[in-house]
């Protein structure tokens, strides 16, 4: 009999998602595009889910085409980029448009103005 | 006056069973306790009207979330990756690193997130979750109070205790020692009535683990479903990374308020609990 566990051991070293840090010579984040931050936000899930990337991709999606999130997924990548970035209050939650954090496409345009605004020197 | 509670299987049977008894006891009730004789499990009619009236926003001074982020500040569980396995004495050991990840996993996303979730309408003191995990004691060090929770119940099931008296294992206002969950500290400052909960009891007797929460102030319609979802989610996390199967779920409250002057005075309550439940919920 197969093991009921194997699944859950050990994945594909293949398959295992990007590490956070980013690698040489990827843009910040501060200048990423909303799209580049898409791709960059997946990541981060599913290494911190510590599920292949390629599964989440596969994750039921949102009505904007991209993945569907839970709230609490969308404020830990927001506070993961945060945490790359220096600031681990990189948004105020109490003024975020709930939309926001329903999706990964919103959740890169509300990663993309809170960075815009780190870089204008404005408070978020 | 304090009101009687028939217990019930589900988190919605216990919670509008609350609602009905506080509401016949003249809308508060004092010393209220309220059973959930299966954590976790949901009756999708009450489930629906709670949504339904949980519409997140102001109503008057109240800020109203849906039922779901208010359970998250008891228990996060979407970042809680189950193995589907529970902790056993005799549980290989590469099957045990993977429930210990999972709960690291969960802890270490919570710690980095938890600046950032203080800046939500009303968690500016931080979230039950964030103290239960993040707690001060007096040598000025921070310990995670789940995690020796778990350590100190996978020892007493190596030891196969199978029933510990409350005497022995649930009463704790001390973080270190005990095998409660403490919330409200001493120097807290009592704004807005937060934090009304207050303390986390875990009792293990004839073999499942128990949980009873101990609120200071009850607020039945803004907060006790979700409330009761975040507890029961919280008693299963623990149940799996123990491997005590789940027993109860109690919330004794000091104050249990049906909310009438926020949701439409007594006939609003009233409809509320006509929707979700016209005749009192009885257990199995």
């Amino acid at each position: 009999m197969a093991d009921p566990f194997a699944r859950l051991l050990s994945p594909p070293a293949a398959a295992l998602a990007p590490v956070v840090q980013q690698a040489a010579g990827a843009p910040a984040l501060q200048t990423m595009t909303e799209e580049e931050l898409i791709v960059e936000i997946l990541g981060r899930i599913a290494a911190a889910e510590q599920r292949p990337l390629h599964e989440l991709e596969g994750d039921p999606k949102h009505i904007d085409g991209t993945v569907a999130i839970d709230s609490m997924t969308a404020v830990s990548a927001l506070a993961s980029i945060g945490g790359t970035v220096g600031r681990p209050r990189l948004v105020d939650l109490s003024r975020v448009d709930r939309e926001d954090l329903r999706s990964v496409a919103g959740l890169a345009r509300l990663a993309r103005r809170a960075l815009d605004g780190l870089v204008s020197g404005s408070v978020a | 006056m304090s009101a009687c509670v028939e217990t019930a299987d589900t988190v919605g049977g216990a919670w509008v069973n609350t609602l009905r008894a506080v509401a016949g006891a003249g809308g508060t009730s004092v010393n209220t306790v309220t059973t959930v004789l299966a954590p976790g499990t949901e009756d999708a009619t009450v489930r629906a009207v709670v949504d339904e009236v949980l519409t997140p926003g102001r109503r008057g001074h109240t800020h109203v979330q849906t039922v779901e982020t208010v359970a998250n500040t008891l228990f996060p569980a979407a970042l809680y990756r189950s193995p589907g396995y529970r902790w056993s004495p005799d549980l290989p050991h590469e099957h045990e690193q993977v429930l210990d990840s999972a709960a690291d996993g969960l802890f270490g996303r919570y710690a980095e997130m938890a600046p950032l979730l203080r800046t939500a309408n009303g968690n500016s003191q931080g979230t039950y979750f964030e103290r239960i995990t993040d707690w001060p004691v007096p040598d000025g060090r921070m310990v995670n109070q789940l995690a020796d929770r778990i350590q100190y119940l996978r020892n007493a099931r190596r030891q196969r205790h199978q029933s510990n008296n409350v005497a022995d294992i649930a009463v704790g206002f001390d973080a270190e020692g005990g095998t409660g969950l403490q919330v409200y500290a001493a120097t807290d400052r009592r704004q807005q009535g937060f934090p009304c909960l207050v303390h986390i009891d875990l009792t293990v007797h004839a073999g499942r683990l128990h949980m009873l929460a101990l609120y200071r102030n009850w607020y039945l319609i803004t907060k006790g479903y979700g409330n009761l979802l975040g507890l029961s989610r919280l008693l299963l996390f623990l149940s799996e990374q123990t491997g005590y199967p789940v027993g109860e779920l109690a919330v004794a409250a000091g104050t249990a308020d049906c909310e009438r002057s926020t949701y439409g005075g007594r006939r609003g309550v009233d409809q509320i609990i006509e929707k979700a439940a016209p005749v009192a919920v009885a257990a199995r």
